[in-house]
């Protein structure tokens, strides 16, 4: 044999080896990962003595070298959906159906006249007290209904399941003694002040506490991305508010309570049933929660988030409801035109907020993609990528958020024809409504587009960025919401909405901007 | 200190909270010694998994150091209040920051190097564990500095060459270096030993408090931690770049445990070959066997097939090649027509599960082979069989060899890790993958019982000699002794 012919054979050799050791694996990388390679393929260090005539399976390895760049290997393969147009409508679809429920209340109020905790034939001191039950209610389980979405969700991330339900379930007994102590706090102020009259502070309290169970319960649902549920539970509740009122001839708070315990009951045994089969199908063993002192300190921003955020969501008619210019016989007294104008400006809302399940699912699927793709000394081309994709999301933010004004303003008026269907359409012309849907909306629409902010800095861990942004936006909401409703009238708190929801927006953006410019390093420190 | 001997024993994704060899080790050792005190500092990959071990009385403290899975990593650090996790971040100010991310650069680039000294990077780490008792470990890591520097220092590196890294290889491994060094996060405690079950992560606390308490350091190695790792980020096909830092991470961190140990034990002197090439000194080295309970697995009367039978105890995973089993029994079949092969353990390969049963199928040994399932008594296995066969390619010490010897059984087995060491003139040894060798001696125990009777009783001699619990107990009881001075 000529010397090129045992060259050729060596070489096949080494390369049959190579493709031996290294099937199903990535490309071999040093000479120590040869070795090992080797070993667990059966091979000795007598095997490398008299097959190959190396002193042992150390030595071998540089042999095989030579050739490690004849061979191809395989790549880990990510899996993603990669029809963008499918991908973006299902998401859509998605993030709709998040804000589906509150879509069926409104049109509930106008084909029916009633929802489950509203109703146009509610007399004011009536509506009054059920308004502040149900405000009260959102701002006081706000927070707590966020720390359940993270942490249940952060758990369930790491397939943790019994973890998820075990510290679901921690926080919404956390979230039930809150609203009893909630409860017992605003009884207290209620006997102390004398603010409402008994049948009022009764009204008040039973729609609170009820509310803040409802809302409790959906968090879960949340976390568990239930989101249709919510949205059958919602219409299973109005369905029942009908049949009690037009088949059982009982009153319209009694409907609105057994309806509200009906569906309050139903949707704890389903999310215990849903939760006891998350536990069962745990792959999971652990059942080891952090110690207190650490849970708190991680979820306190989320607490703190979800109370502001509710907050400002109120904050407006609260306002407006305590403006006492004309005739105020309570600390507070509801008002229909207001209430209507902001719920018909919640319609933009639905339609944005959909945009932000879109966006951030668009987000981790190209920051996955480029981040493996764009070479390191390059990362301004990584950064300026995703400013783009930001630009890109904004501008169809707002053209939807616009698109989405008119035809939420249109929309009565496209109606009102149907009128057998829609018999309480007219409670939408009235110039104060108009008024305060074009604010409002506006303000929902920046709202929305300021929530989508928020929800990118918490998923990268930035808390700091959502607090300032949302704390400034209340601030401004409540200055400005002040200060108009007290030197114009009470409407006009509708414009502190709206310019909180401008500094929610602006600050929020400007963080945004700030962080995408530096995209690689918030991408780095998400942990 | 209190006149007992103190150890803790650091373990890594192992006791209490796994179960296997490593685990059932730790928890035989600290159980025969019951007349010291242990304390287990446990790091593992996350923190949702509950104690799989009823822990000893002379355990005196779990510490838990999960590594993923918080969001902050004091989350499972006992004894941290609100307060003081609020006011270590609160006064961490730049000058931490600018500190650690110089010591951490400089740890990068002996990642990166092929030879790097080791003392300094031992220095670096006390400093950082001292750092971080004082401020705020996630803080820091996630400062703008410390991400900028690391960044630079990578691009630094690879300046000079055509491949050059993603975006994701550098985020991946900074990342890295923040979830790996939380193990030196938790407090270090006095003690006479601090005993690792690994050249790991869980080595970290060891050296500190060696450096930092003069505390001895024992290693134990059940298998070769580099050489696992590195097999890992084979099978995981790791991006290149990211592997290149990953694996440097592994040597630096093997070699920093190899360093600073004051005995290196491994399970078998097989594995002596790794240690000694990342820079072990022979004369630290010191071979403490695995030792079997000789009482349970013994000679046995048990129900058995009334047919030639050929047992394996083994996972039904690639490594135990049981491909080549079952290729085997088919060469036997061929003499022997009512052989039987037997394998005992737990699927933990589903789809090479299948290919076997294919195998199986194919070479129509339906009648002649079976697979029980995990066995809860191995002894009485073994106990079923004429003989006892492991297939295995790659092994470190394997236990079923031995307990198979206890058993008096002939056993045939593939030349894996420590297996001459116990086996050779005791048994067979064969060359891995190689069925036809192991065919024709299995024939031969077949078709010579008297012969393999004899074997089978010089083989549970062999055991006896050095290879029981006690031997292995009373080793490691002389060894904490020498290292602590109380000998």
């Amino acid at each position: 044999m000529n010397k090129e012919n045992i060259i050729d054979n060596e070489e096949q050799k080494a390369i049959e080896l190579l493709k031996t050791i290294t099937k199903g694996k990535g490309k071999p990388l040093d000479e120590w990962e040869l070795t090992a390679l080797l070993e667990t393929n059966g091979m000795r260090d007598i095997d490398a003595v008299t097959e190959w005539n190396e002193p042992n399976l150390f030595t071998l390895p540089k042999r095989l070298m030579q050739y490690i760049d004849k061979l191809t290997y395989e790549v880990k393969e990510h899996k993603f959906e990669t029809y963008r147009v499918r991908r973006i409508l299902k998401n859509y679809i998605k993030g709709a159906i998040f804000a589906f429920p509150m879509f069926i209340q409104i049109l509930a109020m106008i084909v029916v006249g009633f929802g489950i905790w509203s109703s146009i034939d509610f007399t004011l001191r009536e509506a009054t007290a059920i308004a502040m039950g149900t405000l009260l209610a959102l701002a006081t389980t706000g927070g707590i209904a966020q720390m359940i979405g993270r942490k249940g969700l952060f758990y369930i991330k790491f397939e943790e399941y019994m973890l998820a339900a075990k510290i679901t379930k921690r926080l919404y007994i956390t979230g039930i003694i809150f609203i009893l102590f909630w409860g017992l706090i605003f009884s207290l102020i209620n006997f102390y002040f004398n603010l409402f009259p008994f049948y009022m502070y009764q009204l008040f309290i039973i729609y609170f506490i009820l509310l803040s169970f409802l809302f409790l319960i959906f968090s879960i649902f949340y976390m568990l991305e239930q989101y249709g549920t919510i949205a059958w539970m919602t219409f299973l509740g109005i369905v029942l508010v009908y049949i009690f009122l037009f088949f059982y001839g009982i009153g319209l708070v009694k409907a609105q309570a057994y309806s509200l315990i009906i569906i309050i009951t139903i949707s704890i045994i389903l999310s215990f049933y849903q939760m006891r089969r998350l536990e069962k199908k745990s792959q999971a063993e652990g059942t080891l929660l952090p110690h207190a002192a650490s849970l708190f300190y991680t979820l306190y921003p989320y607490f703190l988030y979800g109370t502001l955020y509710f907050l400002f969501l109120i904050m407006d008619r609260a306002l407006a409801w305590t403006t006492g210019k004309k005739y105020l016989p309570y600390v507070v007294w509801f008002n229909y035109p207001y209430e209507v104008g902001v719920d018909w400006a919640l319609i933009p809302l639905i339609s944005t907020i959909a945009l932000i399940e879109v966006f951030i699912y668009e987000l981790g699927y190209f920051a996955f993609k480029k981040v493996n793709e764009i070479s390191a000394p390059e990362v301004k081309k990584f950064n300026n990528y995703f400013l783009r994709v930001y630009t890109i999301a904004a501008i169809t933010f707002f053209v939807v958020g616009i698109v989405s004004i008119f035809g939420a303003f249109l929309f009565p008026y496209a109606i009102k024809d149907v009128e057998f269907f829609f018999k309480f359409v007219d409670v939408f012309f009235n110039d104060i409504n108009i008024f305060v849907f074009f604010f409002a909306a506006v303000g929902y629409v920046l709202l929305s587009w300021s929530l989508l902010n928020c929800v990118i800095f918490f998923a990268y861990s930035r808390h700091s960025f959502a607090l300032k942004a949302i704390g400034w936006g209340l601030i401004v909401n409540f200055l400005i919401g002040f200060v108009f409703s007290r030197a114009f009238d009470y409407y006009y708190s509708v414009i502190g909405l709206t310019s909180g929801s401008i500094v929610f927006a602006v600050i929020s953006t400007f963080y945004a901007y700030k962080f995408f410019k530096n995209y690689d390093y918030y991408y780095y420190s998400a942990y | 200190m209190s006149e007992k001997l103190n150890v803790v024993l650091t373990t890594e994704g192992t006791y209490p909270y796994y179960r296997g060899g490593v685990s059932t080790w730790a928890d035989i050792l600290i159980k025969r010694l019951d007349d010291i005190d242990f304390r287990i500092l446990a790091i593992m990959m996350h923190p949702y998994i509950t104690i799989n071990f009823e822990l000893a009385p002379n355990v005196k403290e779990l510490i838990n150091v999960p590594l993923w899975g918080t969001e902050e990593p004091t989350e499972y650090i006992s004894g941290l209040t609100f307060s003081e996790i609020f006011s270590r971040k609160l006064k961490t100010h730049d000058n931490t920051i600018k500190e650690v991310t110089e010591i951490i650069r400089n740890i990068t680039l002996a990642i990166y190097s092929k030879n790097p000294d080791i003392p300094p990077i031992g220095l670096y780490l006390l400093r950082l564990y001292e750092i971080f008792q004082e401020y705020d470990y996630r803080t820091v890591f996630r400062s703008r500095y410390m991400w900028d520097t690391f960044y630079e220092t990578t691009l630094d590196y690879y300046k000079e060459r055509e491949e050059k890294p993603t975006v994701y290889d550098i985020v991946e491994s900074l990342r890295w270096i923040y979830r790996f060094f939380i193990s030196l996060l938790s407090p270090v405690k006095e003690a006479d030993i601090y005993h690792s079950s690994a050249a790991a992560f869980c080595g970290l606390p060891c050296i500190i408090a060696k450096l930092k308490k003069g505390s001895k350091f024992l290693l134990t190695e059940h298998g070769i931690y580099v050489r696992e790792q590195y097999l890992f980020a084979s099978r995981e096909k790791m991006q290149p770049r990211t592997k290149e830092f990953f694996q440097g991470l592994i040597r630096l961190i093997s070699k920093l445990n190899y360093y600073y140990a004051d005995q290196v034990s491994p399970v078998c002197a097989h594995n002596k070959r790794w240690e000694i090439k990342f820079g072990t000194p022979e004369s630290k080295i010191q071979v403490i066997y695995n030792g079997i309970d000789t009482e349970h697995y013994r000679r046995m009367n048990v129900e058995r097939p009334d047919r030639p039978t050929v047992v394996m105890v083994a996972r039904v995973d690639h490594l135990k090649d049981i491909e080549t089993y079952i290729r085997t029994c088919n060469a036997v079949r061929k003499k022997i027509p009512n052989v039987l092969f037997k394998i005992f353990g737990p699927v933990v390969e589903k789809d090479y599960y299948e290919k076997c049963l294919k195998l199986v199928s194919e070479l129509n040994l339906n009648n002649n082979f079976i697979f029980e399932g995990l066995s809860y008594t191995p002894e009485i296995a073994y106990n079923e069989g004429d003989v006892v066969v492991l297939t295995s390619i790659s092994e470190a010490f394997p236990f079923a060899v031995l307990e198979a010897m206890a058993c008096e059984k002939v056993v045939i087995s593939s030349d894996v890790g420590g297996t001459r060491e116990v086996l050779e003139g005791h048994g067979f040894i064969i060359k891995p993958r190689d069925f036809e060798a192991f065919a024709e001696k299995i024939i031969y125990v077949l078709e010579h019982p008297a012969e393999a009777a004899e074997i089978g009783v010089e083989a549970r001699q062999r055991v006896l000699a050095g290879f029981r619990i006690e031997d292995m107990i009373k080793n490691y009881r002389e060894t904490y002794f020498r290292l602590s001075g109380m000998a």
